[in-house]
């Protein structure tokens, strides 16, 4: 048997935060495309101005920052890559990064989670808050879950337990607040007690994100705290039939909130604050989004004058992609007939309008 | 207050008006400066790098109107879905100052008001037809 060694067709090496270190990183010529660079998944690299673009957000790996704010609200700067730790967090997508970290960790255990309801969900920051409250409502549903964690979680088997114990404290006690800790919580119980909670867990948050969207005079943390404390009781009672009936029942109630907020009920009245963007010229937009708790697209004054013309309608058109991906509300801060040729509003619209949307009835949104 | 404007700010100045409120913000660099002279306001702004004027009558419960409008009102422009630049803006102010003072007064404002939101529709309609659903 005889074994010749392929070519090396491509070789890279990073710095931390992904710039790549050219005197180390080689590629063959006429070598095959590759999008698989630094942390793994799927990325364009533009070769002119340096940036990365993920699915979510654009990177520049010369500063170590996203070129937009942060879809999940996970830091203080939106604009934080990794947060600020590239050697022990990874953001692959631009997206969530305790989430995608623990989802990593949960990888190696082999636990079966599904993180995808909530990083694709327009309700994330109510599922922040939410998660939160779903950490405290265990709490409070019996101190003894501290006292499992603290003490019996300690005699787990294996390293691996251990280390996923530690991981979890973490990032419950770095992100208080912050979306994984319920998650990590189910999953250390279900590396425990062999139970599939964490399965439950964004199908519940999913539920519950609807629900908190629909009420505006429930917090997402109080409803979470309720969730927490209703998923204790059906873990040391009834078990996993009882928490699917908890999310039954409040399903139901949200899908009755999503009738009232139809038929135009108050109870409704604040539901567009998530999942909603304003567009419109300065300074209406920002007026509006205030108002109403929106999200707005933002680039910091330095770095927008730094862009060519070019590349600040790049990002903005990205922004207009995700907002459209998330399948966010888009309201109208500039009615149509105050539109100035020749502006950023009057190009985004255009955007919008050849991806299909219509102006609703009264001006005010943006619908398809 | 914009360093860009200050030549047009001191002209205004120098006709009566004074600066009543100016905000900056620290995105795209948008900021936006205000001036009156009690029969109407101008509005001096950015957004996203586009700079601009707007008009409105005193009543701080009014509409903005973009002054490309005013413009196209008085000379009575036919194509309206022409990009205006600050320039242009300033040099129409320095001209014309008195006659658009003429359309805000309280005898012809109600008249100016409706020309310029049939204008501003007219403008829609051209920019982005059937949009509406």
């Amino acid at each position: 048997m005889r074994h010749d060694r392929g070519r090396i067709v491509e070789e890279n090496h990073y710095y931390a935060y992904g710039l790549r270190i050219d005197a180390l990183s080689s590629k063959a010529f006429n070598g095959p495309a590759n999008n698989y660079l630094y942390q793994g998944d799927f990325a364009e690299l533009d070769e002119d101005l340096g940036w990365t673009d993920y699915l979510l957000r654009s990177y520049d790996a010369q500063i170590g920052r996203w070129l937009q704010n942060d879809p999940y609200d996970e830091f203080n700067s939106g604009y934080l890559s990794m947060g600020g730790d590239p050697s022990s967090f990874i953001d692959s997508d631009g997206g969530c990064v305790y989430c995608e970290t623990v989802d990593r960790a949960m990888t190696l255990k082999e636990v079966v989670v599904t993180l995808k309801v909530v990083k694709n969900s327009s309700y994330f920051s109510k599922a922040v808050e939410f998660s939160a409250g779903f950490f405290e409502g265990i709490a409070a549903g019996a101190s003894t879950t501290y006292n499992f964690i603290a003490v019996d979680a300690w005699k787990s088997e294996t390293w691996i337990n251990t280390g996923y114990l530690v991981g979890g404290l973490a990032i419950s006690s770095n992100s208080v607040g912050g979306p994984s800790n319920g998650r990590a919580l189910m999953s250390m119980i279900d590396s425990r007690l062999g139970t599939r909670l964490g399965d439950t867990y964004d199908a519940t948050a999913q539920s519950f994100n609807d629900f908190v969207d629909n009420i505006p005079n429930m917090s997402a943390r109080d409803f979470g705290k309720m969730a927490g404390q209703g998923t204790f009781a059906a873990l040391t009672t009834k078990g996993l039939t009882a928490t699917t009936n908890t999310i039954a029942t409040l399903s139901k109630t949200a899908r009755i909130a999503k009738v009232a907020k139809k038929a135009g009920s108050p109870i409704a009245g604040e539901a567009a604050k998530t999942g909603t963007t304003v567009l419109g010229h300065y300074p209406q937009y920002v007026k509006v989004a205030e108002t109403i708790g929106a999200r707005t697209f933002q680039i910091p004054t330095k770095i927008w004058n730094k862009m060519t013309p070019a590349q600040q309608w790049g990002a903005n058109q990205k922004f207009l992609d995700r907002m459209i991906l998330r399948g966010d509300n888009i309201r109208l801060a500039t009615p149509l007939n105050q539109v100035k040729p020749g502006s950023f509003y009057q190009k985004e619209l255009n955007y919008l309008f050849d991806k299909g949307y219509k102006v609703s009835s009264d001006g005010l949104w943006l619908v398809k | 207050m914009n360093k860009n404007n200050e030549k047009i700010y001191s002209f205004l100045k120098s006709n009566g008006f004074e600066l009543i409120q100016k905000d900056t913000s620290s995105f795209f660099g948008d900021y936006y400066d205000i001036f009156t002279n009690d029969s109407f306001q101008l509005r001096f702004s950015s957004s996203k790098s586009f700079e601009t004027v707007d008009i409105r009558s005193s009543n701080p419960n009014d509409n903005w109107y973009d002054l490309a409008l005013v413009k196209t009102l008085l000379y009575d422009e036919k194509n309206l879905t022409k990009a205006t630049t600050i320039e242009e803006h300033k040099d129409f102010l320095q001209e014309e100052l008195t006659n658009i003072a003429d359309l805000f007064n309280d005898r012809n404002y109600l008249t100016t008001k409706k020309r310029l939101e049939e204008l501003g529709n007219e403008r829609a309609e051209q920019m982005f037809p059937g949009v509406r659903k």
